[in-house]
């Protein structure tokens, strides 16, 4: 997902390297999720009774899974500004446990959210009762590596410590909105959306990929508040531009249709063709479920397919000059903003 | 909806003067802590980013505040605001100037039960439609995890300027405690899902606390004896008096479910079985009754039935079994061991009678 449109910013990407570091540091952490003496003593404590553990094989791994195999692709953004800001080290790489888990929670939380079997006229009980398990297991891949903080494995002072809970707190509750905005749109057909309205809700809705590894990254490298901040206000116009190009991705055949089932429903969700209709103020006329609405919305663009990937281009330029532009008002990170400028002027990698 | 007279009427007295008192507090708490609309000041609040450009905030409030605003309308027991009001003034910190703290512990209850009924796929509460009913599973989910998630802006925004050491020390107690929150959850969805029909009293007392102690009761008071300074040692004491509490107020709950005593409880009797849960309840009758009963109540409890007649079985069996008596026991020895919490935590012999009368009404008590 992401990942793709990330990975042709080469100065950002450790390439290969950050991958496998990444698939490292997942892998480890996922060996621990059985080991009751692991949770025991690093994760939710002894407790005056008895844990039942049989929970973790027979119902928690099953369920997750394969929601944990489809990696975030931010793990190149994490690890290329830790690694700009001077302070790559296994124990601070560790972080990027922070977004996965989050990542992974967001699939499964989607997969309930925009499920057709929820929003049908006749709900199952069965097939809730299946659901909220799996609802539920996210949950706790959200909520899990929080311990790493708890434990203050990161040996971050308290201000530290604080920004990083703050972040963390944050991505959720503005995940959430992007996903409950989205929900009540698709009511409603998407009538009476303002196209700035849209816009916004887009950098709601890939925030946990764009700016939280960048705030996450910057906050362990010691980055003081003020410097986080003006460049969390720039990489909002990144994370726009993250979110069209995902939206133009479906008209030029790219992502969806090779993701796994798991990870297809968070994309179907962030990469909704719905600024053409917004900008026309076009209704839709389909049943409330995420899948039908992007399929109709696709259907309806592709008749007119390269006029639209035209007006996604200049829109995506548009935000990625102002993220540049932003960039270079005093932020340690202003050397994006050129090799950005540099980047789109040499035909751009993200039109590609 | 019920009224304060409902919940307070069987209250002990200095208890009930003191929630009289407060409960003033805490409803302003409330009120200015999650706020009717949603406008791009609260939102950089909530989410601590400032917004581009405009935003649908109707949209934000309908489908992530509204639902939790409805259940604050339905008046809970308001019961863990008042437990962490008793903590503060214990410790000396005056609640009158706590009140949004008060105040999001009560949202935090609420955005949470969202969740709670629709995992039990529970039709009422208070006395009014929960939310998945009102709003379909899709709002009430995101509603529920996102209103909670916000609701804890007292600690991640630190709106009362607390040092950074109380700050990061409360942000890591939340932290723990939802960790805590997602592991039990995941354990009884497991034992529900699976039909796992051995559950002993240790593993069942431990899910419990894990599950439900970040807000009943060792989270809020947790929570207060950080802001108000507690001595170190009381600390342990307070989260073995929470979670104490927990065992005794859950037992009458579960009890509460299959025989509701008040027409203020504003659920259907028996909800526990219709959601295959298995509770201390089933769980012990389980382990002393017959093959035959067994064989009756796995197959009930898996079906997860709405028949009253099958429900009604149940109840005989439990009847039958003197599976109340027991479980009477049980709250009457984690009454004793409250009490004992309490007689070693430093505080006065006023907030001390109050944590009593608290533990008298949240163990033996309430009718709802």
């Amino acid at each position: 997902m992401i990942a793709e449109l990330l990975i042709h910013y080469r100065h950002w990407c450790l390439s290969q390297d950050s991958t496998a570091t990444l698939a490292d540091i997942v892998l480890r952490e996922q060996a621990l999720l059985d080991q009751p003496d692991y949770l025991v003593s690093d994760v939710i404590g002894r407790g005056e009774f008895d844990w039942d553990f049989r929970c973790l094989n027979d119902g928690f791994l099953q369920l997750v899974l394969p929601y944990m195999e489809q990696s975030s692709g931010s793990a190149p953004l994490f690890l290329s500004v830790l690694s700009d800001l001077k302070a790559s080290s296994p124990t601070n790489e560790q972080a990027i446990l922070l977004v996965e888990f989050g990542h992974f929670a967001a699939l499964i939380n989607d997969y309930y959210s925009f499920h057709e079997d929820l929003v049908a006229d006749d709900v199952s009980p069965g097939r809730v009762s299946l659901l909220t398990q799996l609802r539920y297991a996210g949950q706790y891949l959200s909520n899990y590596p929080r311990y790493l903080l708890v434990r203050n494995r990161f040996q971050l002072g308290d201000r530290q410590q604080i920004d990083l809970h703050q972040a963390l707190a944050g991505v959720v509750v503005t995940y959430g909105i992007s996903r409950g905005v989205t929900l009540k749109w698709i009511e409603r057909k998407y009538e009476s959306v303002s196209r700035e309205q849209y816009l916004q809700n887009g950098i709601n809705a890939v925030h946990s990929y764009v700016i939280l590894p960048v705030v996450l990254a910057m906050v362990l490298a010691g980055v003081d508040k003020k410097t986080i901040n003006e460049v969390r206000g720039a990489l909002g116009y990144l994370a726009l531009a993250m979110k069209l190009a995902m939206e133009r991705a479906t008209l030029t055949g790219d992502g969806i249709s090779k993701l796994s089932a798991a990870a297809r429903t968070t994309a179907t969700a962030l990469s909704f063709p719905g600024l053409p209709f917004v900008d026309q103020r076009r209704p839709f006329d389909v049943a409330p479920s995420m899948d039908d609405l992007f399929n109709a919305a696709q259907e309806s663009l592709l008749p007119n397919a390269d006029e639209v990937i035209n007006n996604y281009n200049k829109e995506i330029r548009v935000f990625l000059t102002l993220f540049e532009q932003q960039l270079t008002h005093g932020s340690i990170l202003k050397r994006w903003g050129a090799e950005l400028a540099s980047t789109l002027a040499n035909g751009g990698s993200i039109d590609a | 909806m019920r009224s304060e007279k409902q919940v307070f009427g069987s209250m002990p007295a200095g208890l009930r003067s003191f929630y009289r008192e407060l409960i003033p507090t805490v409803r302003q708490g409330i009120k200015s802590y999650l706020p009717k609309t949603m406008d791009a000041s609260f939102f950089e609040t909530v989410t601590c980013e400032r917004p581009l450009f405009d935003q649908d905030y109707q949209a934000i409030y309908d489908s992530t505040i509204l639902p939790t605003h409805q259940y604050l309308q339905a008046s809970g027991k308001v019961l863990r605001p008042i437990l962490a009001a008793i903590i503060l003034e214990a410790y000396g910190s005056q609640p009158e100037k706590l009140d949004q703290f008060l105040g999001a512990i009560e949202v935090m209850e609420d955005s949470s039960i969202i969740m709670d009924d629709y995992i039990d796929n529970s039709k009422l509460r208070r006395g009014i439609s929960c939310a998945h009913v009102e709003h379909g599973f899709p709002i009430a989910n995101i509603a529920g995890c996102t209103g909670f998630a916000l609701s804890h802006y007292v600690f991640y925004q630190n709106i009362f300027g607390f040092d950074d050491d109380k700050a990061r020390r409360l942000l890591d107690a939340v932290a723990w405690e939802h960790v805590q929150m997602a592991f039990g959850q995941m354990e009884e969805l497991y034992w529900t899902e699976s039909n796992v029909n051995d559950v002993n009293e240790s593993q069942y007392f431990q899910q419990v606390i894990a599950r439900c102690a970040f807000l009943s009761f060792r989270g809020p008071m947790h929570y207060a004896a950080i802001i108000a300074d507690a001595p170190t040692g009381d600390l342990p004491v307070l989260a073995r008096l929470g979670e104490y509490l927990l065992i005794g107020y859950h037992i009458k709950g579960d009890d509460l479910d299959m025989s509701p005593d008040s027409s203020a409880w504003g659920k259907i009797a028996g909800e526990d079985i219709s959601t295959g849960r298995r509770t201390l309840l089933i769980n012990h009758t389980l382990s002393v009754a017959t093959a035959e009963d067994r064989k009756i109540i796995e197959k009930i409890i898996s079906s997860r039935t709405e028949v009253e007649e099958e429900k009604q079985q149940i109840y005989n069996l439990i009847l039958k079994y003197k599976t109340f008596e027991h479980t009477h026991e049980i709250a009457k020895k984690y009454h004793e061991k409250c009490y004992r919490c309490v007689d070693e935590l430093q505080i006065g012999s006023v907030h001390q009678d109050l944590l009593r009368e608290f533990t008298d009404f949240a163990i033996h008590d309430r009718k709802v």
